[in-house]
């Protein structure tokens, strides 16, 4: 008779911003079930997520989600090998939530709890689609609350290469579709109206920063430049071409952003790329990421997750967990919530 | 959770022999009942064994033993308030609370203007009172009765005594339905509707 294959499950739980996840994830690449219960609509009346809010609704929901990720999963806290939660980076009061929740579930099914960085999670999002990447790899992670370049010399072990010094990416599109009058989030409709639009139509500043700011960003000259355009063209009673001006806009960023992440990958010599996060679902970032490693860096391969993991999610706090769990890190009964977690090689 | 760790070794128990949670719902600090709160739901589902919320004013209620007579928990809610409530203990045998004001955020002046209706002794306890001492006496003169400082803390032993009491009269509560009381709505919401209005 076969032995069976040794199965690791972790069971992940997310609640940093505005989504209260949980996730049961085997051996860190297989979703075994994966729930997200979004406050979107809640906090859509406050035009921005209201922690206090957030906090209680975390409460509330946390503890079905777990039971219901569980019975997804066919399987029960005894089975588990481990519990990992984001301790940070995130709001203070929402990521308690979820520390709070899951120290008490280990230590009550005395399992080992295993803390996750919640940006390092986004990127492990990518090992849940069964790729196998080589390294040294470079990642780029892009979303609403971050924008972080990093360098995983091995699966475990990211270094921070660079950040944004002010605006994070998903951000700038929030603000720029506000300015514009066309909802949120910002990002996949400005996507939408930018392929109609002629990105030369204006040109709008990049921001590529001195050596010291080699793989940093900063995207708050380019919102300014945006908003000033808006308003002197109202001024003038000018009418304003939204799509020339949302392809104009997002070929300035995206340009950006490429540009960093190949540098990074030559300075590097990375085997492949990965990007994670809300913003790394904008069709112009693939599309122009693959044209210039296609031409500059041929085999290097590019992979992003599908959009459903790109967003806020446990199943990735448990994939993340995973290579931790093997190489036998353990969060004590302390734990705290770190709003300000910056990744491992700063620790 | 590490407090939870060393009084169940001090008690020289397992994790898996407690037979339920109770835990301080609130008021108070709101991040603070939340930890409280979820850490009791998560022990209560991980141990499957029920969970029960009690009030933390009737927790400090519980510390007063004299029957017949008011006693008035406070604690202090910033903005100008007190988280308060009024209870009478039953001279009866089960020497149960009575509720007569239920929790409540409210001004000390005008819950005060209420208790002096009562023309009746009060017993104050909770951690509020250190703010207000001077202006209890003030309110109420003799009617007031303000014990002394170590016997108005709120203790853990007090919030599992409440907690045996209502497993007593509903024995197998869900921790799906403890919620922490917040006895006041959030900042952004309560800015709303005052807008609204
Ligand atoms: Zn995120």
């Amino acid at each position: 008779m076969n032995r069976p294959v040794k199965r690791t499950l972790i069971l992940g739980i997310e609640t940093s911003c505005d989504e209260t996840a949980a996730a049961v994830v085997e051996n860190g690449t297989c979703i075994l079930s994966n729930l997200i219960s979004s406050q979107v609509e809640i906090h859509a009346r406050f035009g921005g997520v209201v922690p206090e809010i957030a906090s209680r609704r975390h409460l509330e929901s946390i503890n079905d989600l777990v039971d219901q990720a569980l019975r997804e999963a066919h399987t029960d806290l005894r089975e588990l090998h481990a519990v990992a939660v984001s301790n940070g980076p995130g709001l203070v009061g929402a990521l308690l939530i979820g520390v709070a929740t899951a120290k008490a579930l280990a230590y009550a099914a005395r399992l080992p709890l295993v803390p996750v960085n919640h940006l390092e999670a986004h990127f492990y999002a990518n090992f849940l689609t069964g790729i196998q990447p080589a390294y040294p790899l470079v990642a780029l992670v892009v979303s609403g609350g971050h924008t972080e370049l990093l360098l995983l010399p091995g699966p475990d072990k990211p270094l921070l290469l660079g950040r944004t010094r002010d605006d994070a990416a998903g951000e700038v599109f929030d603000k720029v579709a506000r300015a514009l009058g066309l909802g949120y989030p910002g990002g996949p409709v400005i996507d939408r109206l930018a392929v109609s639009g002629n990105p030369e139509a204006i040109a709008f500043p990049r921001a590529y920063l001195d050596e010291a700011g080699r793989y940093d960003f900063s995207f708050s000259g380019l919102k300014s430049a945006v908003i000033n355009h808006l308003f002197q063209r109202k001024q003038k009673g000018d009418a304003v071409d939204i799509p020339d001006l949302a392809a104009s806009f997002q070929s300035a960023l995206v340009e950006v952003l490429v540009e960093k992440t190949i540098h990074a990958c030559r300075d590097n010599r990375a085997a492949a790329v990965l990007m994670a996060g809300g913003v790394a679902a904008n069709s112009l970032l693939r599309r122009r990421m693959l044209e210039r490693l296609a031409h500059e860096l041929p085999g290097v391969p590019l992979y992003y997750p599908p959009p459903e993991l790109c967003t806020d999610n446990a199943a990735m706090i448990a994939a993340a967990a995973y290579p931790r769990y093997l190489s036998g890190r353990r969060a004590s009964l302390d734990l705290n919530a770190v709003p300000g977690l910056s990744t491992d090689c700063f620790l | 959770m590490p407090l939870v760790d060393a009084m169940l070794a001090e008690a020289g128990l397992e994790r898996e022999q407690l037979n339920a949670v109770a835990v301080a719902a609130g008021p108070g600090s709101f991040t603070g009942i939340r930890i409280g709160v979820a850490t009791a739901r998560a022990l209560a589902q991980g141990l499957a064994i029920p969970a029960v919320g009690v009030s933390t004013l009737e927790a400090l209620a519980e510390g007063i033993a004299a029957p017949g007579v008011l006693i008035c928990p406070l604690l202090d809610a910033r903005r100008n308030q007190v988280y308060t409530a009024l209870y009478r203990r039953e001279p009866s045998p089960g020497r149960d609370l009575e509720i007569l004001i239920p929790p409540c955020a409210a001004d000390l002046a005008s819950f005060i203007e209420r208790l002096q209706k009562f023309s009746e002794p009060v017993v104050f306890t909770g951690e509020g009172v250190d703010s207000f001492t001077d202006y209890l006496s003030g309110a109420l003169g003799e009617m007031a009765s303000l014990p002394a400082g170590p016997l108005r803390l709120c203790r853990a032993g007090l919030v599992a005594l409440c907690g045996r009491r209502l497993l007593e009269k509903q024995p197998h509560p869900s921790y799906r339905e403890l919620l922490p009381m917040y006895c006041r709505l959030p900042e952004a919401e309560r800015l709303l509707t005052t807008r609204k209005e």
